[in-house]
């Protein structure tokens, strides 16, 4: 059950219905009944693995808050990494690990032949073990107390529209939410149908539409021979990217909008950062939040000294490339934005000391139109590997994009890259007015005839040129 | 942030009602009047595989009907194939298309007009199993005609989601994603050639060396791996061909199945689809109904590289000789029946 199919949209409905239906007291109950059903559809087997991550670590939260011991309060977050780390690394990286080795075996020579598994990654086990992980993280560090209600708790962390795909919604922020009595009002159902229409416009009209013209090129990088070719195509791959996982973000936090539930944005036009340290604050900032909180600062963050903050920050970066997937193209990709962070706090730190490699004072406005030109650069040639079926693809593309012919690129059918360069057009123009602000929220400030006329553009567009029988979202394989 | 506790100043939901009643109502006159303009256009147009092509075979009543994917299209020259038969041809093959369509295609023609013969172009892929979810993708091409269809092209086309029903209540969406070529063909009503040449596009020049050379590079790269598996036709999509058949048949139309040559590189050879070739050899058999296999072995006259566009197309220099060839046995294949 996509959020993109017709049998979402009758669930949700139903699950709308009987949550405002049910005495406020017992709503957690329809969600989580929903949440499971939701899970469950992909398979009893996921539903039964999320059980166990959201008991073990609910009795660790209790166990936790009742411990005194330094020792034994150690023991249990170990018990509560163990439990989450070791479901995902077995499920995730297995299979990586195992053919890592056994290609490391093969080089020398070797026969040994090693295991294989077969059993499937449960779906948005990545983000769900986060969401887990960040509760007993503040419960071992005191910043909130543990949860005492099993339903409340188990409802906050299958809450069917951050399951698949998240935003990692911290405890702090979402758990307390489940205890009030949420009350339907006007605002949220405006706000939630604004952010719905968006993200559907965003995952139907630009990321699937790319998402053909991507595929194509990808899917066969030895049949393409022109440099302009992998450079639209990169081009393509990383609004298709930003539409796909921010789109399902808008469509999750439009519908928790309408449950009542208040989810903080994952992300705020990221194209438009200046910088790629600010790219990383305005992208999936759910997921680059909780590597600050519980990894980059636990190591020290930027209070060591010069070489070990570029060295978190790597370390920071390759972690988190590993969590999106098993594969080095992930590696390479977050080892790629690692680096890049790292060359800008050395730079930041000389520019202190050496006021003259400021660089070229240009005037504000084309200053910050060009760093967003390389940022923007910068994260498309990273995309590169991200999308890449293959490390070897990845460097083809690369060499091609670098050395091919410069003739005219692969349009593959031209309907596609006509409708996707019109999408993203219109992307471009509508995040350069919201900017720094929610879009339900900017969208409200308009004029009753432009803001109903934008509703009825939206639809029709996606009604004329949105892909309706597009696949799943990115971010769900991981 | 939202607002979630009952003692907020925010407004009361219901006051949404109102609002919510008149955007659907101004929805639903959008979508009226869009997709009313899109059908005028639409049904004026005659090229573009789109739908124009159908436009183009529906006006145009014809003796004999081609249907089939591109092999259909850039393979079968009316005015030769007339010159042969001495009948009236309608070549009404439509790029990237797969069986379920031709079959869709054949009810509208069955609908609108009763031809002497209809020869169905398919190839070895239209029966795999893994493409039927792709089949049914590329359906889109008919959901115009959804409302004016009959029975069996509607059950059909239904088959595409199982919300497909619901999705036609909207006037636009029959022309999802059709809005650039009815613009195209609209502004520049025969740009790519067919309107003027019976439904025939031709391919000029020829991409086999390259795309053979390819080819073996991949080869290459696959050696050492096990060789890729025989498939055997999917049953959903056999009973297609048979409901193409009978549905023929019974509109007292003469089916006719071919198959157009394939360029076999020696060492390249790709023995699973021969082998479907071959069930699809024998499923013809069991309907009685004819089948032109028109391999190069079978017709040494066009194993020539330079009658290729690539390996599963001819170009215009083939089509000629092909169209020949076809007209001459469709000719015997006719007078027997």
């Amino acid at each position: 059950m996509q959020f993109n199919s017709m049998t979402f949209w009758v669930f949700f409905l139903l699950c709308f219905v009987a949550y405002y239906g049910c005495p406020a007291r017992w709503r957690w109950t329809v969600l989580l009944v929903a949440s499971y059903y939701f899970y469950g559809c992909w398979s009893g087997y996921y539903a039964a693995l999320l059980m166990i991550s959201t008991g073990v670590d609910f009795g660790v939260g209790l166990a936790l808050e009742k411990s005194r011991g330094k020792g034994a309060r150690l023991g249990l977050l170990l018990l509560s990494l163990g439990c989450n780390l070791g479901l995902l690394c077995w499920f995730k990286y297995f299979n990586f690990l195992s053919g890592s080795v056994q290609a490391l075996v093969d080089a020398l020579g070797g026969t040994a032949r090693l295991p294989i598994m077969t059993a499937l990654l449960p779906v948005g086990i990545s983000f769900y073990s986060f969401k887990t992980l960040s509760y007993v993280f503040e419960v071992y560090r005191g910043t909130r107390p543990a949860e005492r209600h099993l339903g409340h708790y188990a409802a906050y962390v299958a809450f069917f529209p951050q399951i698949l795909m998240g935003p990692i919604a911290r405890a702090a922020h979402m758990l307390p939410q489940f205890e009030r009595a949420h009350q339907l009002n006007y605002e949220d159902i405006a706000c939630g149908l604004r952010l719905i229409l968006l993200g559907m416009f965003k995952k139907l009209v630009v990321a699937d539409r790319l998402g053909i013209y991507v595929d194509s090129v990808y899917n066969n990088v030895h049949f393409h021979a022109e440099s302009t070719t992998f450079l639209l195509a990169t081009y393509f791959f990383a609004f298709q990217i930003y539409c796909d996982f921010s789109g399902y973000s808008d469509v999750a936090i439009g519908i928790s909008r309408l449950l009542g539930f208040d989810v903080l944005a994952n992300f705020r036009t990221p194209y438009f950062s200046t910088s790629v340290g600010e790219f990383w604050r305005r992208w999936h900032i759910s997921l680059s939040t909780w590597f600050r909180d519980y990894l980059y600062i636990p190591l020290g963050g930027s209070r060591v000294v010069l070489g070990w903050r570029c060295a978190n920050v790597l370390i920071v970066f390759l972690v988190s490339g590993l969590w999106h997937g098993a594969n080095w193209t992930f590696v390479a990709w977050g080892g790629l934005h690692g680096l890049y962070l790292a060359v800008s706090v050395l730079r930041a730190e000389y520019v202190e000391r050496y006021p003259l490699l400021r660089g070229w004072p240009a005037p504000g406005k084309l200053r910050d139109a060009l760093r967003i030109f390389v940022t923007f650069q910068l994260t498309s040639f990273a995309w590169i590997f991200f999308r890449a079926n293959s490390l070897s693809d990845a460097l083809y593309a690369i060499r091609t994009a670098c050395t091919g012919h410069l003739g005219m690129p692969y349009l593959g059918n031209t309907s596609h890259f006509v409708y996707g360069t019109a999408g993203v057009g219109l992307l471009l123009i509508f995040d350069a007015w919201v900017r720094e602000s929610d879009p339900a929220e900017r969208v409200g400030t308009l004029s009753t005839p432009l803001r109903w006329g934008l509703y009825l553009g939206a639809a029709a567009i996606i009604l004329l040129i949105g892909v309706f029988d597009g696949g799943q979202f990115i971010y769900q394989q991981f | 942030m939202a607002d979630n506790s009952s003692t907020s100043n925010s407004r009361p939901w219901y006051i949404a009602l109102p609002k919510l009643a008149v955007i659907i109502a101004l929805l639903w006159a959008t979508d009226l009047g869009l997709g009313t303009v899109l059908a005028h256009f639409h049904a004026r147009t005659t090229e573009g595989d789109f739908g124009g092509r159908i436009n183009l075979a529906l006006r145009h009543p014809s003796d004999l009907v081609i249907l089939g994917s591109s092999r259909a299209k850039h393979h079968y020259i009316p005015e030769i194939i007339q010159g042969e038969t001495g009948w009236s041809v309608m070549n009404a093959g439509f790029d990237a298309q797969t069986l379920l369509c031709h079959y869709g295609m054949e009810q509208l023609v069955l609908a609108a007009y009763r031809p002497k013969a209809v020869v169905l172009e398919i190839g070895a892929e239209d029966l795999k199993a893994s493409n039927l979810s792709g089949a049914r993708d590329k359906l889109s091409v008919l959901l115009p005609y959804y409302r004016t269809g009959n029975a069996a092209l509607r059950e059909l086309l239904l088959q595409r989601s199982p919300y497909e029903y619901a999705k036609l209540w909207s006037r636009t969406y029959p022309y999802n994603s059709q809005i650039m070529p009815i613009v195209k063909y609209t502004l520049s009503p025969s740009s790519e050639g067919g309107s003027l040449s019976g439904g025939y596009v031709p391919y000029y020049g020829s991409d086999l060396k390259r795309i053979v050379d390819l080819k073996k590079r991949q080869a290459e790269t696959r050696q050492g791996q096990p060789a890729l598996p025989f498939v055997e036709p999917a049953p959903e999509l056999l009973a297609v061909l048979t409901s193409f058949v009978r549905s023929a048949e019974a509109a007292g139309v003469r089916p006719v199945i071919v198959h157009s040559p394939l360029w076999m590189e020696p060492g390249l050879e790709d023995k699973p689809q021969d082998h479907l070739i071959e069930c699809l050899a024998q499923a013809t058999a069991s309907m009685k109904v004819p089948f032109l296999n028109v391999s190069l072995a079978a017709y040494p006259e066009l194993k020539q590289p330079e009658f290729f566009k690539d390996t599963i197309h001819l170009n215009d220099t083939g089509a000629k000789i092909f169209s020949k060839v076809v007209g001459r046995e469709l000719t015997k294949v006719l007078a027997m029946q």
